[in-house]
């Protein structure tokens, strides 16, 4: 049981000490989930109002198909975007294997499910009435629609945060796409990963920590930007 | 005229809520629709607020045909507030200001629209509260200052008044009057025929989706007058004798059947009696006949078959009718 709290020690001296590898390593991933999200929330909220408010056949499936992508193995992503970006591959020129785009890119298709998903669910529960009566009101399609997200923000917020705890905490895709550079694609996911393989459970549990830490940073800074009117 | 209906149907499912062949709305005065729940006045309302797309019909606004295209031009022009309005999540201020802001009115006239149109329903303090913590009344007139502030042409309520407390009723009514002297015009659905026709001159009626005709029979406006021991109704053109504590009404009705009709003055108790010319004859059915006198204002008199081919009469004979000040009744 040593290294539980030796792990804690040293979690608190690396985040104390600024230690710059594992600050890199945060700030990647950082960066790469917050990407993932972003591009995963503004092209899959407007694609949830626009699945939401038509009428088309096959719909449902659809959506229970949206539904079960939510489950979709990192791996079998992490595999399938490694095959589009490999030298081979369709996409090969672009050289984008195993850099932090790449990550970027499979946590965009593990984030989208859950945020059109779950804000399917979310704008479902609106009152049909916030819509009617933003279009009366004068608003264009586009306005009532953002009204309708507008009404429904915690539980469109709570389908971004998903998806980005999807994302942050991922080791499969991270780990095909990225390849785990250190110093360039390196992280805390896949780096707690490849610690515990080496054995360096304290080191793992303190990477840990952090990633724990970030979620509940980037948590708490969301629920703030809602609070306001 | 400001809506032109024809042929109008909606469908909800399999269930048809909506057929009207041709309807004509007036510009110039308050119209009510009426009719039960279930009727079809919110379906109407939201046809003509462009929030709903009828199955079958066109819909025409001030010559225009209404279609995908322009509908959204029409939603600047009229406004719904809905039976049970819904306030947006966010503040009173906010609310009332949405419709502005959607027409990119700059800031300075915003918060002079609202302060003004929140003044006129008496709610100005409310202007910085959450919409969500007001009371039922409250946020009825929050909706209505929300419609008010844009100064659509066409103002659609439904059930205005249905669920608000005597003092709010009053104080819509007259903001309704109001809305009419400025030359907008206001169209409202009620269940209730005695507010249909007391506060509009024209009434609509909905019955299972259709236009119906009115349930009144005879109605006649005008006002009620004392002279010495006899209550009278004025219509402007002929008095009618009423009962004495009928004081305050604007509108009176006396029943088809309750009239009789006669070649000449019967000798009765009753107070009514007019002298007048017979200009219509009309079929209902199972042995009955609606017969129309000219006698300063038109009455229809309902008779069985047989009383009326025993009375000889045709169109163009002078009749007399006869009914007691008790068959008035007020509205």
């Amino acid at each position: 049981m040593d290294y539980l709290l030796e792990g804690l020690i040293q979690a608190g001296v690396l985040i104390a000490s600024f230690d710059p590898g594992v600050y890199q390593i945060t700030w990647l991933t950082l960066q790469v989930s917050l990407g993932a999200t972003f591009l995963a929330s503004i092209a899959g909220i407007p694609l949830a109002v626009l699945l939401v408010e038509s009428d088309f056949r096959g719909k449902e499936s659809m959506i229970t198909l949206i539904n079960t992508l939510m489950a979709l193995p990192t791996v079998v992503v992490g595999l399938s975007v490694f095959a589009f970006l490999s030298r081979r591959g369709p996409l090969g020129g672009l050289e984008l294997l195993f850099t932090p785009t790449a990550i970027v890119i499979g946590g965009f298709i593990l984030a989208i499910p859950i945020v059109v998903a779950l804000s399917i669910a979310a704008l479902k529960g609106v009152d049909p009435r916030v819509r009617e009566t933003a279009l009366t009101l004068g608003a264009s399609r586009w306005g009532a629609a953002v009204r309708v997200i507008l009404e429904a923000r915690y539980a469109v917020v709570a389908a971004i945060l998903a998806g980005f705890a999807r994302v942050v905490a991922e080791v499969g895709s991270a780990l095909i796409v990225g390849g785990n550079i250190r110093g360039y694609t390196r992280t805390l996911a896949t780096a707690i990963a490849l610690e515990t393989g080496k054995g360096e459970f304290a080191f793992a549990i303190a990477l840990g920590l952090i990633l724990i830490l970030l979620s509940l940073m980037t948590n708490i800074g969301l629920r703030v930007l809602v609070r306001r009117p | 005229m400001p809506f032109l209906l024809k042929n109008i149907e909606v469908k909800y499912g399999d269930r048809q809520v909506l057929a009207i062949e041709h309807l004509a709305t007036r510009p110039d005065a308050i119209t009510a629709v009426m009719g039960p729940n279930g009727a079809g006045k919110t379906t109407l309302l939201k046809v003509l607020a462009g929030l709903l797309d009828p199955a079958r019909g066109t819909v025409t606004y001030r010559g225009e045909h209404v279609n995908s295209h322009n509908v959204a031009r029409l939603r600047q022009k009229v406004c719904l507030v809905h039976q049970v309005p819904l306030l947006f999540d966010t503040t009173v201020f906010e609310n009332v200001a949405f419709g502005l802001k959607a027409r990119r009115v700059p800031k300075a006239e915003i918060d002079q629209a609202v302060t003004h149109a929140l003044n006129l329903v008496g709610c100005v303090d409310l202007k910085k509260r959450r919409a969500r913590e007001l009371s039922g009344g409250e946020v009825k007139r929050i909706a209505i200052a929300r419609a008010l502030v844009l100064n659509p042409e066409v103002l659609l309520l439904d059930e205005p008044l249905a669920n608000v407390d005597q003092i709010t009723a009053k104080a819509l009514e007259e903001a309704f009057r109001a809305i009419e002297e400025q030359g907008q015009t206001l169209i409202f659905s009620t269940h209730n025929p005695r507010l249909a026709h007391r506060l509009a001159p024209e009434v609509v009626v909905l019955t299972d989706g259709r236009l119906s005709p009115s349930p009144y029979e005879n109605l006649f406006a005008g006002r009620p007058i004392a002279d010495g021991e006899t209550s009278w109704f004025d219509t402007g053109r002929i008095r009618i004798a009423i009962p004495a504590g009928l004081s305050n009404t604007g509108h009176i009705s006396i029943g088809a059947d309750e009239i009789l009709l006669s070649r000449l003055p019967l000798e009765s108790s009753a107070r009514n009696v007019f002298q007048g010319r017979l200009t219509r004859i009309e079929e209902r059915g199972e042995g009955v006949l609606d017969v129309s006198v000219e006698a300063g204002e038109i009455f229809i008199v309902r008779l069985t078959n047989q009383s009326f081919h025993e009375l000889g009469l045709t169109i163009g004979d002078h009749v007399y009718i006869t009914f007691k000040s008790t068959s008035v009744k007020p509205l």
